[in-house]
Protein backbone atom coordinates (compact mmCIF):
# COMPACT_ATOMS: atom_id res chain seq x y z
CA UNK A 1 0.00 0.00 0.00
CA UNK A 2 0.82 3.64 -0.45
CA UNK A 3 2.05 6.05 1.78
CA UNK A 4 2.83 9.77 2.09
CA UNK A 5 5.71 10.73 4.11
CA UNK A 6 5.79 14.69 5.10
CA UNK A 7 8.10 16.07 6.24
CA UNK A 8 8.24 19.30 8.67
CA UNK A 9 10.93 21.10 9.96
CA UNK A 10 12.28 24.85 10.59
CA UNK A 11 13.23 25.99 6.79
CA UNK A 12 15.03 29.14 8.80
CA UNK A 13 17.92 26.86 8.86
CA UNK A 14 18.35 27.22 4.76
CA UNK A 15 17.80 31.38 5.10
CA UNK A 16 21.32 31.10 3.48
CA UNK A 17 19.62 30.37 0.35
CA UNK A 18 20.98 27.56 -2.39
CA UNK A 19 24.76 27.86 -1.81
CA UNK A 20 24.70 27.55 2.23
CA UNK A 21 25.84 24.68 3.96
CA UNK A 22 22.95 23.66 5.09
CA UNK A 23 21.35 23.78 1.87
CA UNK A 24 23.85 21.72 0.15
CA UNK A 25 23.71 19.07 2.91
CA UNK A 26 19.82 18.20 2.88
CA UNK A 27 20.06 18.53 -0.70
CA UNK A 28 22.52 15.78 -1.21
CA UNK A 29 21.10 13.76 2.18
CA UNK A 30 17.87 13.32 -0.05
CA UNK A 31 19.63 12.48 -3.16
CA UNK A 32 21.01 9.72 -1.55
CA UNK A 33 17.63 8.95 -0.04
CA UNK A 34 15.88 9.30 -3.36
CA UNK A 35 18.42 6.78 -4.96
CA UNK A 36 17.97 4.19 -2.31
CA UNK A 37 14.28 4.74 -2.56
CA UNK A 38 14.46 4.32 -6.20
CA UNK A 39 16.67 0.69 -5.97
CA UNK A 40 14.22 -0.75 -3.63
CA UNK A 41 11.37 -0.17 -6.13
CA UNK A 42 9.25 1.74 -3.96
CA UNK A 43 9.24 5.44 -4.77
CA UNK A 44 5.94 6.23 -6.22
CA UNK A 45 6.71 10.05 -6.05
CA UNK A 46 6.98 13.00 -3.79
CA UNK A 47 8.47 16.97 -4.17
CA UNK A 48 10.77 18.79 -2.17
CA UNK A 49 8.87 22.56 -1.70
CA UNK A 50 10.26 25.79 -1.95
CA UNK A 51 10.48 27.90 1.36
CA UNK A 52 7.43 28.29 3.52
CA UNK A 53 7.62 32.46 3.23
CA UNK A 54 6.75 31.44 -0.61
CA UNK A 55 3.30 29.92 0.02
CA UNK A 56 -0.25 31.71 -0.71
CA UNK A 57 -3.21 30.33 1.00
CA UNK A 58 -6.71 30.51 0.63
CA UNK A 59 -8.91 30.29 3.18
CA UNK A 60 -12.77 29.61 2.62
CA UNK A 61 -14.59 30.82 5.52
CA UNK A 62 -18.60 30.97 5.52
CA UNK A 63 -18.36 30.13 1.51
CA UNK A 64 -15.83 33.09 1.01
CA UNK A 65 -12.71 32.80 0.07
CA UNK A 66 -9.60 34.69 1.02
CA UNK A 67 -6.07 35.22 -0.17
CA UNK A 68 -3.79 34.67 2.66
CA UNK A 69 -0.03 35.38 2.43
CA UNK A 70 1.73 32.86 4.48
CA UNK A 71 1.45 28.56 4.65
CA UNK A 72 -1.87 27.24 5.96
CA UNK A 73 -0.32 26.74 9.69
CA UNK A 74 1.80 29.43 11.32
CA UNK A 75 4.04 27.01 13.29
CA UNK A 76 8.01 26.87 13.42
CA UNK A 77 8.29 23.66 11.76
CA UNK A 78 6.91 23.98 7.95
CA UNK A 79 5.56 21.39 5.27
CA UNK A 80 9.22 21.38 3.06
CA UNK A 81 8.24 18.42 0.85
CA UNK A 82 7.21 14.60 0.91
CA UNK A 83 7.31 10.97 -0.33
CA UNK A 84 5.07 9.24 -2.04
CA UNK A 85 6.12 4.96 -1.18
CA UNK A 86 4.82 1.82 -2.06
CA UNK A 87 5.24 -0.73 1.02
CA UNK A 88 3.79 -3.55 3.10
CA UNK A 89 3.40 -2.64 6.20
CA UNK A 90 3.29 0.99 8.93
CA UNK A 91 6.77 -0.66 10.06
CA UNK A 92 8.69 -0.20 6.71
CA UNK A 93 6.90 2.86 5.91
CA UNK A 94 7.79 4.02 9.81
CA UNK A 95 11.81 2.93 9.25
CA UNK A 96 11.82 4.72 5.88
CA UNK A 97 10.77 7.78 7.55
CA UNK A 98 13.48 7.56 10.12
CA UNK A 99 15.99 7.32 7.19
CA UNK A 100 14.53 11.18 6.19
CA UNK A 101 17.06 13.66 6.62
CA UNK A 102 16.08 16.39 8.43
CA UNK A 103 18.39 19.52 9.60
CA UNK A 104 17.18 20.14 13.23
CA UNK A 105 14.65 18.90 15.07
CA UNK A 106 11.06 17.96 12.71
CA UNK A 107 8.82 15.60 11.85
CA UNK A 108 7.83 12.90 9.52
CA UNK A 109 3.96 12.81 9.17
CA UNK A 110 3.25 8.90 7.97
CA UNK A 111 0.10 8.51 5.94
CA UNK A 112 -1.43 5.84 4.19
CA UNK A 113 -3.22 7.48 0.93
CA UNK A 114 -6.65 6.48 -0.52
CA UNK A 115 -5.11 4.34 -3.20
CA UNK A 116 -6.74 3.31 -6.35
CA UNK A 117 -9.05 1.27 -4.64
CA UNK A 118 -11.07 4.11 -3.43
CA UNK B 1 -23.12 -31.12 28.47
CA UNK B 2 -25.61 -28.92 26.75
CA UNK B 3 -24.92 -26.98 23.47
CA UNK B 4 -24.38 -23.70 25.58
CA UNK B 5 -22.31 -25.09 28.49
CA UNK B 6 -19.91 -26.77 25.39
CA UNK B 7 -19.62 -23.36 23.19
CA UNK B 8 -18.77 -21.61 26.63
CA UNK B 9 -15.97 -23.55 26.96
CA UNK B 10 -15.11 -23.35 22.99
CA UNK B 11 -15.47 -19.48 23.51
CA UNK B 12 -13.11 -19.29 26.03
CA UNK B 13 -10.80 -22.08 24.51
CA UNK B 14 -10.16 -20.93 21.19
CA UNK B 15 -11.39 -17.39 21.41
CA UNK B 16 -8.25 -15.92 21.35
CA UNK B 17 -6.78 -17.93 18.67
CA UNK B 18 -9.35 -17.60 16.26
CA UNK B 19 -9.73 -13.82 16.34
CA UNK B 20 -5.91 -13.99 15.61
CA UNK B 21 -6.33 -16.01 13.05
CA UNK B 22 -9.36 -14.14 11.32
CA UNK B 23 -7.42 -10.84 11.81
CA UNK B 24 -4.36 -12.43 10.20
CA UNK B 25 -6.65 -12.93 6.81
CA UNK B 26 -9.09 -9.92 7.15
CA UNK B 27 -5.99 -7.33 8.41
CA UNK B 28 -9.54 -6.04 10.17
CA UNK B 29 -10.09 -6.48 13.51
CA UNK B 30 -13.50 -5.19 13.89
CA UNK B 31 -14.38 -7.38 11.26
CA UNK B 32 -12.64 -10.46 12.45
CA UNK B 33 -14.51 -10.10 16.32
CA UNK B 34 -17.63 -9.92 14.22
CA UNK B 35 -17.84 -12.26 11.65
CA UNK B 36 -16.45 -14.87 14.90
CA UNK B 37 -19.17 -13.96 17.08
CA UNK B 38 -22.05 -14.63 13.74
CA UNK B 39 -20.40 -17.83 13.83
CA UNK B 40 -20.81 -18.78 17.51
CA UNK B 41 -24.55 -17.77 16.50
CA UNK B 42 -24.87 -19.62 13.65
CA UNK B 43 -23.03 -22.66 15.96
CA UNK B 44 -26.00 -22.68 18.70
CA UNK B 45 -28.47 -23.62 16.08
CA UNK B 46 -26.30 -25.49 13.87
CA UNK B 47 -24.88 -27.92 16.78
CA UNK B 48 -28.13 -28.42 18.28
CA UNK B 49 -29.55 -29.66 15.32
CA UNK B 50 -26.64 -31.74 13.78
CA UNK B 51 -24.02 -32.55 16.92
CA UNK B 52 -20.85 -31.27 17.81
CA UNK B 53 -18.80 -30.97 14.52
CA UNK B 54 -15.42 -32.94 14.82
CA UNK B 55 -12.94 -29.93 14.78
CA UNK B 56 -15.14 -26.91 16.78
CA UNK B 57 -12.53 -24.64 15.98
CA UNK B 58 -12.19 -25.47 12.60
CA UNK B 59 -16.04 -25.25 12.06
CA UNK B 60 -16.25 -21.92 14.01
CA UNK B 61 -13.00 -20.71 11.62
CA UNK B 62 -14.97 -21.68 7.93
CA UNK B 63 -18.30 -20.48 9.42
CA UNK B 64 -16.50 -16.62 10.49
CA UNK B 65 -14.64 -16.98 7.25
CA UNK B 66 -17.74 -17.18 5.17
CA UNK B 67 -19.48 -14.67 7.13
CA UNK B 68 -16.15 -12.42 6.45
CA UNK B 69 -16.27 -13.22 2.94
CA UNK B 70 -20.20 -12.14 2.24
CA UNK B 71 -19.80 -9.05 4.26
CA UNK B 72 -16.68 -7.83 2.65
CA UNK B 73 -18.67 -8.53 -0.81
CA UNK B 74 -21.57 -6.65 -0.04
CA UNK B 75 -18.71 -3.86 -0.50
CA UNK B 76 -17.67 -3.54 -3.88
CA UNK B 77 -14.49 -1.82 -3.29
CA UNK B 78 -13.01 -5.09 -1.12
CA UNK B 79 -14.14 -7.17 -3.72
CA UNK B 80 -10.60 -8.62 -4.07
CA UNK B 81 -10.31 -9.01 -1.03
CA UNK B 82 -13.01 -11.52 -0.66
CA UNK B 83 -11.48 -13.19 -2.93
CA UNK B 84 -8.65 -13.74 -1.06
CA UNK B 85 -10.50 -14.84 1.49
CA UNK B 86 -12.21 -17.10 -0.71
CA UNK B 87 -8.50 -18.82 -1.36
CA UNK B 88 -8.61 -19.14 2.11
CA UNK B 89 -11.82 -20.81 2.80
CA UNK B 90 -10.37 -23.70 0.89
CA UNK B 91 -7.58 -24.77 2.93
CA UNK B 92 -9.51 -25.69 6.48
CA UNK B 93 -7.73 -24.97 9.46
CA UNK B 94 -5.72 -28.04 9.53
CA UNK B 95 -4.08 -29.92 12.63
CA UNK B 96 -0.90 -28.30 11.68
CA UNK B 97 -2.13 -24.77 11.91
CA UNK B 98 -2.30 -25.25 15.60
CA UNK B 99 1.45 -25.02 16.03
CA UNK B 100 1.24 -21.56 14.84
CA UNK B 101 -1.23 -20.33 16.64
CA UNK B 102 0.65 -19.29 19.72
CA UNK B 103 2.40 -17.15 16.79
CA UNK B 104 -0.69 -15.91 15.84
CA UNK B 105 -1.90 -14.75 19.41
CA UNK B 106 1.44 -12.65 19.71
CA UNK B 107 1.44 -10.62 16.43
CA UNK B 108 -2.15 -9.95 17.87
CA UNK B 109 -0.40 -8.92 20.65
CA UNK B 110 2.31 -6.71 18.58
CA UNK B 111 -0.74 -5.37 16.71
CA UNK B 112 -2.54 -3.80 20.02
CA UNK B 113 0.69 -2.75 21.10
CA UNK B 114 1.58 -0.51 17.89
CA UNK B 115 3.59 2.30 18.43
CA UNK B 116 1.03 4.17 16.09
CA UNK B 117 -1.68 4.31 19.17
CA UNK B 118 -1.99 5.71 22.16
CA UNK B 119 -0.76 4.45 25.41
CA UNK B 120 -4.27 4.49 26.79
CA UNK B 121 -5.63 3.09 23.38
CA UNK B 122 -2.74 0.21 23.43
CA UNK B 123 -3.62 -0.83 27.38
CA UNK B 124 -7.60 -1.04 25.70
CA UNK B 125 -7.24 -2.72 22.49
CA UNK B 126 -4.81 -5.35 24.46
CA UNK B 127 -7.65 -5.65 27.47
CA UNK B 128 -10.89 -5.81 25.28
CA UNK B 129 -9.81 -8.14 22.17
CA UNK B 130 -6.46 -10.43 24.04
CA UNK B 131 -7.91 -10.13 27.73
CA UNK B 132 -11.53 -10.42 26.85
CA UNK B 133 -12.28 -8.02 29.67
CA UNK B 134 -15.49 -5.92 29.18
CA UNK B 135 -15.80 -2.20 28.22
CA UNK B 136 -17.40 -1.87 31.35
CA UNK B 137 -14.50 -3.06 33.41
CA UNK B 138 -11.76 -1.44 31.43
CA UNK B 139 -13.77 2.08 31.74
CA UNK B 140 -13.88 1.63 35.53
CA UNK B 141 -9.87 1.26 35.86
CA UNK B 142 -9.67 4.14 33.53
CA UNK B 143 -12.64 5.92 35.57
CA UNK B 144 -14.09 6.74 32.37
CA UNK B 145 -17.53 5.66 30.54
CA UNK B 146 -18.27 2.40 28.59
CA UNK B 147 -19.03 4.54 25.77
CA UNK B 148 -15.68 6.66 25.71
CA UNK B 149 -13.83 3.22 26.16
CA UNK B 150 -16.05 2.32 22.47
CA UNK B 151 -14.94 5.18 20.90
CA UNK B 152 -11.51 4.50 21.99
CA UNK B 153 -11.50 1.42 20.40
CA UNK B 154 -13.48 1.90 17.51
CA UNK B 155 -10.79 4.90 16.68
CA UNK B 156 -7.76 2.39 17.06
CA UNK B 157 -8.91 -0.41 15.45
CA UNK B 158 -10.00 2.41 12.26
CA UNK B 159 -6.68 3.71 12.75
CA UNK B 160 -4.94 0.14 12.42
CA UNK B 161 -7.43 -0.46 9.85
CA UNK B 162 -6.14 2.31 7.64
CA UNK B 163 -2.91 1.55 7.56
CA UNK B 164 -3.44 -2.11 6.77
CA UNK B 165 -1.61 -3.11 10.60
CA UNK B 166 -2.33 -6.56 10.68
CA UNK B 167 -1.01 -9.21 13.85
CA UNK B 168 2.27 -9.66 12.18
CA UNK B 169 5.06 -10.21 14.57
CA UNK B 170 7.53 -7.11 13.60
CA UNK B 171 11.20 -6.97 12.95
CA UNK B 172 13.10 -7.76 16.25
CA UNK B 173 14.30 -4.26 16.52
CA UNK B 174 11.01 -2.91 17.09
CA UNK B 175 10.12 -5.43 20.23
CA UNK B 176 11.87 -3.77 23.11
CA UNK B 177 9.02 -0.56 23.16
CA UNK B 178 6.24 -2.75 22.37
CA UNK B 179 7.30 -5.36 24.93
CA UNK B 180 6.51 -2.97 27.41
CA UNK B 181 3.43 -1.97 26.31
CA UNK B 182 2.74 -6.06 26.11
CA UNK B 183 4.27 -7.01 29.65
CA UNK B 184 1.91 -4.51 31.41
CA UNK B 185 -1.31 -5.24 29.46
CA UNK B 186 -1.04 -9.44 30.46
CA UNK B 187 -0.28 -8.19 34.22
CA UNK B 188 -3.40 -6.10 33.89
CA UNK B 189 -5.53 -9.32 32.66
CA UNK B 190 -4.19 -10.88 35.44
CA UNK B 191 -4.84 -8.94 38.19
CA UNK B 192 -8.58 -8.46 36.57
CA UNK B 193 -8.89 -11.90 37.27
CA UNK B 194 -6.96 -11.79 41.23
CA UNK B 195 -8.93 -8.71 42.31
CA UNK B 196 -11.96 -9.91 41.70
CA UNK B 197 -11.35 -12.26 44.58
CA UNK B 198 -14.91 -13.88 45.08
CA UNK B 199 -14.73 -13.95 40.91
CA UNK B 200 -14.82 -17.50 40.34
CA UNK B 201 -14.64 -19.74 37.47
CA UNK B 202 -14.55 -16.89 34.99
CA UNK B 203 -11.97 -15.22 36.67
CA UNK B 204 -9.99 -18.27 36.90
CA UNK B 205 -9.93 -18.60 33.62
CA UNK B 206 -8.59 -15.03 32.75
CA UNK B 207 -6.31 -15.63 35.73
CA UNK B 208 -5.26 -18.76 33.27
CA UNK B 209 -4.90 -16.61 29.85
CA UNK B 210 -2.53 -14.40 31.20
CA UNK B 211 -0.45 -17.10 32.44
CA UNK B 212 -0.35 -18.51 29.34
CA UNK B 213 0.20 -15.69 27.10
CA UNK B 214 3.19 -14.59 29.22
CA UNK B 215 3.97 -18.46 28.71
CA UNK B 216 3.76 -17.87 25.24
CA UNK B 217 5.77 -15.25 25.37
CA UNK B 218 8.81 -17.45 27.18
CA UNK B 219 8.73 -19.53 23.73
CA UNK B 220 8.76 -16.84 21.28
CA UNK B 221 11.45 -14.03 23.25
CA UNK B 222 13.27 -16.89 25.13
CA UNK B 223 16.04 -14.52 26.29
CA UNK B 224 14.30 -11.66 27.09
CA UNK B 225 14.78 -11.22 31.19
CA UNK B 226 11.98 -9.20 31.49
CA UNK B 227 9.37 -11.49 29.99
CA UNK B 228 11.03 -14.79 32.71
CA UNK B 229 10.16 -12.46 35.50
CA UNK B 230 6.61 -11.73 34.67
CA UNK B 231 6.03 -15.19 34.42
CA UNK B 232 7.89 -15.72 37.69
CA UNK B 233 5.91 -13.51 39.64
CA UNK B 234 2.59 -14.65 37.73
CA UNK B 235 2.99 -17.98 38.98
CA UNK B 236 4.16 -16.52 42.56
CA UNK B 237 0.41 -14.92 42.59
CA UNK B 238 -1.28 -17.79 41.46
CA UNK B 239 0.57 -19.95 43.88
CA UNK B 240 -0.73 -17.81 46.66
CA UNK B 241 -4.57 -17.46 45.02
CA UNK B 242 -6.42 -19.82 47.13
CA UNK B 243 -4.63 -18.69 50.75
CA UNK B 244 -5.90 -15.50 50.45
CA UNK B 245 -9.14 -16.67 51.23
CA UNK B 246 -10.19 -18.14 54.45
CA UNK B 247 -13.73 -21.22 54.72
CA UNK B 248 -16.06 -17.68 54.72
CA UNK B 249 -14.43 -16.21 51.55
CA UNK B 250 -12.92 -13.33 53.96
CA UNK B 251 -9.69 -11.96 52.70
CA UNK B 252 -5.95 -12.93 54.34
CA UNK B 253 -3.50 -10.67 54.06
CA UNK B 254 -0.27 -12.11 53.27
CA UNK B 255 1.73 -11.93 56.44
CA UNK B 256 -1.05 -13.91 57.94
CA UNK B 257 -1.64 -16.98 55.28
CA UNK B 258 -0.73 -20.49 55.80
CA UNK B 259 2.61 -20.91 53.76
CA UNK B 260 1.68 -24.73 53.70
CA UNK B 261 -1.94 -23.49 51.70
CA UNK B 262 0.57 -22.36 48.27
CA UNK B 263 0.40 -24.30 45.64
CA UNK B 264 3.63 -26.15 45.73
CA UNK B 265 3.30 -26.71 41.94
CA UNK B 266 2.65 -22.84 41.05
CA UNK B 267 6.07 -21.97 43.41
CA UNK B 268 7.95 -24.41 41.58
CA UNK B 269 7.22 -22.93 38.07
CA UNK B 270 7.70 -19.54 39.38
CA UNK B 271 11.39 -20.73 40.79
CA UNK B 272 12.24 -22.32 37.97
CA UNK B 273 11.43 -18.77 35.77
CA UNK B 274 13.29 -16.51 38.39
CA UNK B 275 16.56 -19.05 37.29
CA UNK B 276 15.51 -18.44 33.55
CA UNK B 277 15.87 -14.77 34.66
CA UNK B 278 18.93 -14.62 36.24
CA UNK B 279 20.42 -16.55 33.47
CA UNK B 280 19.28 -13.92 31.07
CA UNK B 281 20.27 -11.03 33.03
CA UNK B 282 23.65 -12.29 33.34
CA UNK B 283 23.76 -12.95 29.55
CA UNK B 284 22.23 -9.24 28.86
CA UNK B 285 24.13 -7.82 31.06
CA UNK B 286 21.10 -4.94 31.92
CA UNK B 287 20.10 -3.61 35.12
CA UNK B 288 16.79 -5.02 36.58
CA UNK B 289 13.89 -3.90 35.34
CA UNK B 290 10.93 -3.48 37.18
CA UNK B 291 9.19 -7.21 36.73
CA UNK B 292 12.59 -9.34 37.67
CA UNK B 293 12.83 -6.59 41.23
CA UNK B 294 9.31 -7.72 41.81
CA UNK B 295 9.70 -11.59 41.27
CA UNK B 296 12.71 -11.23 43.44
CA UNK B 297 10.57 -9.34 46.27
CA UNK B 298 8.24 -12.55 45.36
CA UNK B 299 10.90 -15.30 45.95
CA UNK B 300 11.92 -13.44 48.98
CA UNK B 301 9.01 -13.46 50.63
CA UNK B 302 7.69 -16.78 49.47
CA UNK B 303 11.24 -18.72 50.37
CA UNK B 304 13.01 -16.98 53.74
CA UNK B 305 10.99 -16.17 57.53
CA UNK B 306 9.84 -13.53 58.08
CA UNK B 307 12.23 -11.51 60.45
CA UNK B 308 14.30 -8.26 60.68
CA UNK B 309 17.01 -9.84 58.06
CA UNK B 310 14.08 -10.57 55.36
CA UNK B 311 12.42 -7.28 56.36
CA UNK B 312 16.03 -5.44 55.74
CA UNK B 313 16.37 -7.22 52.48
CA UNK B 314 12.97 -6.49 51.42
CA UNK B 315 13.23 -2.76 52.23
CA UNK B 316 16.21 -2.25 49.80
CA UNK B 317 14.24 -4.66 47.19
CA UNK B 318 11.67 -2.31 47.41
CA UNK B 319 13.96 0.96 47.44
CA UNK B 320 15.54 -0.46 43.64
CA UNK B 321 11.53 -0.54 42.75
CA UNK B 322 10.77 2.84 43.70
CA UNK B 323 13.30 3.83 41.02
CA UNK B 324 12.69 2.08 38.24
CA UNK B 325 8.82 2.22 38.87
CA UNK B 326 7.70 5.42 40.55
CA UNK B 327 3.99 4.70 41.61
CA UNK B 328 1.87 5.19 45.21
CA UNK B 329 1.61 1.51 45.25
CA UNK B 330 4.96 0.64 44.88
CA UNK B 331 6.01 3.68 47.34
CA UNK B 332 2.76 2.12 50.13
CA UNK B 333 4.79 -1.08 50.18
CA UNK B 334 8.04 0.51 50.49
CA UNK B 335 7.16 2.53 53.84
CA UNK B 336 5.33 -1.04 54.76
CA UNK B 337 8.66 -2.69 54.88
CA UNK B 338 10.54 0.36 56.26
CA UNK B 339 7.36 -0.22 59.22
CA UNK B 340 9.35 -4.15 59.45
CA UNK B 341 12.95 -3.15 59.04
CA UNK B 342 13.01 -0.17 61.24
CA UNK B 343 9.89 0.61 62.64
CA UNK B 344 6.26 2.87 62.59
CA UNK B 345 7.12 6.26 63.17
CA UNK B 346 9.30 5.60 60.15
CA UNK B 347 7.11 4.28 57.98
CA UNK B 348 4.50 6.90 58.89
CA UNK B 349 7.20 9.62 57.87
CA UNK B 350 7.33 7.61 54.57
CA UNK B 351 3.53 7.62 53.89
CA UNK B 352 3.62 11.28 54.73
CA UNK B 353 5.90 11.68 52.11
CA UNK B 354 4.21 9.09 49.57
CA UNK B 355 1.71 11.16 49.69
CA UNK B 356 2.58 14.38 49.04
CA UNK B 357 4.79 12.76 45.98
CA UNK B 358 1.80 10.88 44.49
CA UNK B 359 -0.92 12.68 45.87
CA UNK B 360 -1.72 9.03 47.51
CA UNK B 361 -4.84 10.31 50.35
CA UNK B 362 -7.74 9.58 47.44
CA UNK B 363 -6.00 6.07 47.21
CA UNK B 364 -7.63 3.23 49.44
CA UNK B 365 -4.34 1.22 50.17
CA UNK B 366 -2.63 4.32 51.33
CA UNK B 367 -5.15 4.49 54.31
CA UNK B 368 -4.89 1.25 54.87
CA UNK B 369 -0.92 1.47 55.22
CA UNK B 370 -1.14 4.44 57.56
CA UNK B 371 -4.18 2.61 60.03
CA UNK B 372 -1.29 -0.37 60.08
CA UNK B 373 1.47 1.86 60.94
CA UNK B 374 -0.82 3.99 63.79
CA UNK B 375 -2.20 0.77 65.20
CA UNK B 376 1.47 -0.76 65.99
CA UNK B 377 1.85 3.05 67.76
CA UNK B 378 -1.49 1.86 69.81
CA UNK B 379 -2.83 5.16 68.15
CA UNK B 380 -6.02 3.15 67.90
CA UNK B 381 -8.38 6.52 66.81
CA UNK B 382 -6.36 7.71 63.97
CA UNK B 383 -6.26 4.21 62.85
CA UNK B 384 -9.98 3.73 63.02
CA UNK B 385 -10.31 7.12 60.95
CA UNK B 386 -8.27 5.59 58.38
CA UNK B 387 -9.88 2.33 57.91
CA UNK B 388 -13.53 4.66 57.65
CA UNK B 389 -11.53 6.39 54.97
CA UNK B 390 -10.67 3.91 52.93
CA UNK B 391 -13.72 2.53 53.16
CA UNK B 392 -15.09 5.19 51.62
CA UNK B 393 -12.66 4.40 48.34
CA UNK B 394 -13.22 0.72 47.77
CA UNK B 395 -15.89 -1.21 46.27
CA UNK B 396 -14.83 -4.96 46.24
CA UNK B 397 -17.38 -7.23 48.74
CA UNK B 398 -14.53 -9.13 49.87
CA UNK B 399 -12.20 -5.85 50.64
CA UNK B 400 -14.99 -4.01 52.15
CA UNK B 401 -15.50 -7.07 54.22
CA UNK B 402 -11.85 -7.68 55.52
CA UNK B 403 -11.87 -3.14 56.11
CA UNK B 404 -14.94 -4.03 58.19
CA UNK B 405 -13.25 -7.16 60.33
CA UNK B 406 -10.49 -4.71 60.87
CA UNK B 407 -12.49 -1.80 62.18
CA UNK B 408 -14.17 -3.99 64.61
CA UNK B 409 -10.84 -5.71 65.83
CA UNK B 410 -9.43 -2.41 66.60
CA UNK B 411 -13.15 -1.19 68.10
CA UNK B 412 -12.69 -4.41 70.65
CA UNK B 413 -8.82 -3.81 71.50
Amino acid sequence: MQFMLAIYEDDTHYAGGEDSEAWKAIIEAHTRLGEELAAAGIIRGGEGLQRADTATTVKRIGGKDMIHDGPFAETKEQLGGFYIIEVDTLDEAIAWAKKIPITGDGAVEVRPTLGPNM
Amino acid sequence: MSIQKHLEAIWREYRLSLIAALTRIFRDLELAEDCLSDAFVSAQSDWAANGLPDRPDAWLYTAALRKGRDRLRKKARHATKSDEVNAHMLQTLSSTDKTKLPEARLGLFFMCAHPALSPEAQTALILFHMGGVSAERIAASFLTTPATIHQRLKRARDKLKANAVGPDIPDQNNWPDRLTVILAAIEIIYSQSYDEIGGGVESAALGQDALQLAATLTIILPDETEVHALCALLHFLEARRSARLDQDGMMIPLDRQDPTRWSAKHLKQAAQYVSQAARCMSTSKLAPGQYAIRAHIEATRSSKPAGRPRAVEMQGLYRALLEVNPSPVVGINYALTIKEAIGPTEALAELEAISQRFDASGFAPWHLACANCLEALDRKAEAIFHLNAAMQLINGRVERAFIASETQRLQQK
